[in-house]
């Protein structure tokens, strides 16, 4: 049994797949996407601690879904990875609930601590 | 606070533990709370890094809009935008770390930024502009389109007159076009990011390689490719001809000279254009060019490279020219430094070569290289681009046959700072280990001989050492700024290794014959490159040169100072003021000295923080009264013992899986093992009775039997240490108060600080303001700023030396054990200062 379910969202395979090698090394399991549609479909069919989301796709970009995974998949915590860095991004992307906003290239060390508080966060608004 | 206040607060503290062992029970958690604490620690040290580099750019801004540092609006802006994105981190790991309890910075922010936005000149897009550009079009002005080495050598031959080769530019849209064609900005993006950070190393190494491959092996689009086989022909016109293709990066040559970061390709054919184009901008992204950019606060996009395409010149000779001594710009000397045939041996440092000063007596120039009049065709050639391209300038020259003189590029001329003439009589009256040489930048400087012969050797080169090498590569270049001093074997002060030394400051001695084979490795020695003599040991050194400032250009200062009204005044001075709020934030300075303030404020209650799930926390074995948690964030504790954490982490236990205990042996944490050796001081008598006055103790036990259920003391018994290799946050709740010292104790002193919180007691209020008193005498005594507001104190030293801090540390951990229960000694107003004097005479017997 895994520690973490990752779901792996960013249109450029040349970043998932190493990725996706070093996270499986440290017993996460991770699944891959490669645009924000595919993205969707997979949340539709399983459920993941945490997906990890490139800002800038192709298509549906990082920040939509985002948004379309807030309010479809509201229990799924998104942290988004970006190369470009622009402050308008980054604030959009943390006022509309992201959990964090990670540069790249990303410290997998990191991430992966990231990822697991994200999981750990409470999934409903804690009721005390 | 009043006593209902604490009580209720006890109280949830104690239900929030209830809980906490309620949850872990029943779900058995994995590694989650130390992912929680690494992940807060890391929080924390990214908004200091963050506050470190806002500051330091605040303080750039400052400089160049007080005219005092040169700068170009361009790669200025680009900086701000990189400050925003530090600000930016900052706020929301602020907000991380607090439950969002600052969430009106994101607004605020938002508006700065767009603000900062509207102010700048817009980025030119590649759009519109000429993928190739003629050189006899090209103006000072055209620079962002043709790089700076261009739109110099184009100013040149039209306002100064002299002859250029024939030839075109491939412009940066091309460059633009290129790049985004085959989608390589973005790999090239990230290869600054991993510069940044994970600094230079093997790993940039590799990722450099990849992103070159990529960039020469990509097809160059057909249109692009149409455009410059066209320039081609029209220059050729149906004759032989070959062309030399040189980097023009946009902003090379100016403030940083990028001496030969960039590859020249010589001897180019029709055939070979687009192999030798592609050649020239993979080398934008070699890991020597990475590190200087890097080095000089510039990414990637910066450097949009143009490639100039010049005829392939057949000079008798050629060579460098210095329109003023590089060692004395005020004087009215040229230096023509000149070699037979092509020049690219003397640039590259491979060479020696025949070198002249005008002005100086006894020297005539050698009659087979040199004309009388070639020579005063050269002065002339100089005084002139000085003239037009403003201030004193580098030139690389070629005369061909019979006496054509033509210009191939003109860049400002590095100059050392004046020196003093004491500079030119020698340091010492000892004997030289060494001596000869030119001198490629004058100076002093001393350290431990390092030989490089290759980049393996780079690698390795120590801090301060004296590079000593056979040539003056200009590879060599990405370690200068660790170099005390260079001497080398061969080369001439017109190189590029030496411009670079220049640029940097590090006295160099070129062409010194037999420095390799006399310098032995990893001894000391110093160099006195002004006087051109190597000396055995480590001679004490003036202070080194100070770089001259060129001045800032009039219109781009009037756009600087309005952007920089939104980012470097502080109106946010003061916290315990009403307007230290978020929506009164009006620059960027202002968000990072809120963030910076509120940041040690959430930091001050992490050993509040609910650990929840204690496992996790190593309790401490050792002779005091307090139970301490430690919870390792990185190298805090000896490698065995990270070990058993993991171990820990797949542990799935209840209460009775606990991790085992460790003692003080395990711990390595630097400034942890001083706080400890403080508190464990066998002067300090803690677990003998004291004297003790009546009055005290009733007033202590009386307030505790009033307010406080007898669980508390236990929970609030527990005394947290979040710990790294530098870095501690220790928290104790031991009594009635609540202490926090958080310290950061590394090599950079400037990185250094203890910052300590005091709140609460059991005692009545005037014994506790007493106590107040008695911490804030002392630790005034030990350097450190200190702030009350009735029973609470918060105090800060920062700038201390390693060893200075650790000291204070040990005087902070008697502090935190001679306070325990303190509140009891002071019945009189004269306790306070009676009992510090005594702590700072070490006299322990009084507590």
């Amino acid at each position: 049994m895994p520690d973490l379910r990752l779901l792996l969202v960013d249109d450029e395979p040349d970043f998932l797949e190493p990725l996706c090698t070093r996270l499986t090394r440290r017993r996460v399991s991770c699944v891959t996407a490669t645009s924000g549609e595919e993205a969707l479909q997979v949340l539709a069919g399983g459920t993941f601690d945490c997906a990890v989301v490139d800002v800038k796709m192709a298509g549906m970009d990082g920040l939509e879904l985002l948004r379309r995974i807030r309010r479809e998949h509201a229990a799924t915590p998104v942290v988004l990875l970006t190369g470009h860095a622009s402050v308008e991004m980054g604030v959009q992307g943390m006022e509309l609930g992201a959990f964090d906003y990670l540069l790249k290239p990303v410290d997998i060390d990191e991430l992966l601590d990231v990822a697991r508080r994200a999981a750990e966060v409470p999934r409903e608004p804690e009721s005390s | 606070m009043t006593t209902d206040q604490r009580r209720g607060r006890l109280g949830h503290r104690l239900r929030a533990a209830w809980q906490a062992l309620r949850t872990r029970t029943v779900t058995g958690t994995t590694g989650a709370d130390m992912a929680r604490a690494r992940l807060m620690y890391d929080r924390f040290r990214e908004i200091l890094a963050s506050n470190d580099a806002t500051l330091h750019l605040i303080a750039e801004v400052d400089e160049c809009v007080a005219g005092r540092a040169p700068f170009t609006l361009e790669s200025l802006v680009r900086q701000i935008h990189k400050a925003e994105m530090a600000v930016f981190v900052m706020v929301k790991n602020l907000n991380l770390l607090s439950n969002d309890a600052h969430a009106g910075l994101y607004p605020k922010l938002r508006d700065l930024s767009a603000q900062i936005a509207s102010m700048c000149p817009p980025t030119e897009e590649a759009e519109g502009r000429p993928d190739v550009q003629p050189l006899e079009h090209v103006r000072l002005t055209d620079a962002p389109l043709v790089g700076s080495k261009m739109a110099r050598l184009g100013e040149a031959r039209q306002s100064a007159g002299v002859s250029v080769p024939e030839g075109f530019v491939v412009t940066t849209a091309a460059f633009s076009t290129f790049m985004s064609a085959n989608s390589l900005w973005e790999r090239a993006a990230r290869l600054e990011d991993l510069v940044q950070a994970r600094g230079e190393g093997a790993a940039v190494a590799l990722a450099c390689e990849e992103v070159q491959r990529a960039i020469l092996t990509a097809p160059v689009p057909e249109t692009l490719a149409r455009a410059i086989t066209g320039a081609f022909e029209r220059l050729a016109h149906g004759r032989d001809v070959r062309v030399a293709m040189r980097s023009s990066a946009v902003g090379e040559d100016t403030r940083a000279s990028h001496a030969g970061q960039y590859l020249t390709e010589l001897d180019v054919d029709a055939s070979g254009l687009l192999g030798a184009y592609r050649a020239v901008i993979a080398s934008v992204y070699s890991r020597a060019a990475i590190a200087y950019r890097f080095e000089h606060g510039m990414g990637a996009r910066e450097t949009a490279m143009a490639v100039g395409c010049l005829r392939m010149l057949q000079p008798r000779c050629s060579g460098v020219l210095f329109s003023r001594r590089p060692d004395q710009p005020g004087a009215d000397a040229v230096v023509v430094a000149a070699v037979p045939g092509l020049a690219a041996a003397l640039v590259a440092g491979e060479q020696d070569a025949c070198v002249w000063i005008t002005g100086e007596d006894g020297r005539t120039p050698d009659s087979t290289l040199l004309s009388p009049e070639d020579l005063s065709r050269l002065v002339d050639a100089a005084r002139r681009l000085e003239a037009s391209l403003r201030g004193p300038q580098e030139i690389e020259w070629a005369i061909e046959p019979p006496d054509r003189l033509l210009i191939v590029q003109s860049r400002p001329l590095v100059a050392a700072a004046p020196e003093s003439d004491a500079g030119a009589t020698p340091l010492t009256d000892m004997p030289p280990r060494l001596s000869g040489g030119l001198c490629a930048c004058p100076g002093i400087g001393s350290g431990r001989v390092a030989v490089v012969s290759g980049e393996d050797d780079l690698d390795a080169f120590p801090d301060r050492g004296v590079l000593v090498a056979r040539q003056a590569l200009p590879s060599y270049s990405r370690i200068l700024s660790k170099c005390a001093a260079v001497v080398t074997d061969v080369g001439s002060p017109a190189g590029h290794l030496a411009s670079l030394a220049r640029e940097y400051g590090v006295p160099a001695l070129v062409g010194c014959g037999q420095a390799t084979s006399t310098l032995r490795p990893g001894t000391p020695v110093t160099v006195d490159a002004t006087c051109g003599r190597v000396y055995d040991g480590l001679l004490a050194t003036p202070p080194p040169a100070v770089r001259p400032v060129l001045a800032a250009d009039a219109p781009a200062l009037q756009v600087l100072k309005r952007i920089a009204r939104l980012v470097t005044p502080l109106s946010l001075t003061d916290p315990a003021s009403p307007a230290f709020r978020p929506e009164f934030c009006q620059s960027l300075h202002d968000i990072t000295r809120y963030v910076h303030e509120k940041t040690f404020e959430a930091v001050f209650h992490w050993g509040d923080v609910n650990w929840g799930d204690t496992r996790h926390a190593r309790q401490l074995q050792v002779h005091l009264p307090l139970t301490i948690h430690v919870i390792d964030v990185g190298g805090g504790l000896r490698e065995e013992e990270a070990a058993n954490e993991d171990e820990g982490d797949r542990a799935d236990g209840g209460p009775g899986g606990a991790s085992p205990a460790i003692t003080l042996d395990d711990v390595v944490s630097t400034p942890f093992r001083a706080l400890l050796s403080g508190m464990l001081d066998s002067r300090l008598r803690w677990d003998r009775p004291r004297p003790l006055s009546a009055r005290g103790f009733l007033a202590v036990v009386g307030e505790r039997m009033a307010g406080l259920p007898g669980e508390a003391l236990r929970v609030g018994g527990a005394s947290y240490a979040i710990v790294s290799d530098r870095y501690v946050n220790f928290s104790t709740k031991a009594g009635y108060h609540f202490a926090t010292i958080d310290t950061y104790c590394g090599q950079s002193v400037n990185k250094n600080y203890i910052h300590f919180r005091f709140a609460g007691g059991a005692a009545d209020g005037a014994r506790r303001e007493r106590r107040v008193r008695f911490i804030a005498s002392v630790l005034a005594s030990l350097d450190f700023k200190v702030q009350t507001r009735g029973d609470l104190l918060v105090a800060r030293l920062g700038q201390f030396d390693h060893d200075a801090l650790l000291a204070r540390l040990e005087d902070m951990g008697r502090l935190c054990m001679c306070t325990r229960q303190m509140d009891m000694l002071m019945d009189s107003d004269a306790s306070p200062e009676y009992f510090a004097r005594a702590f700072l005479a070490r006299d322990m017997d009084r507590f």
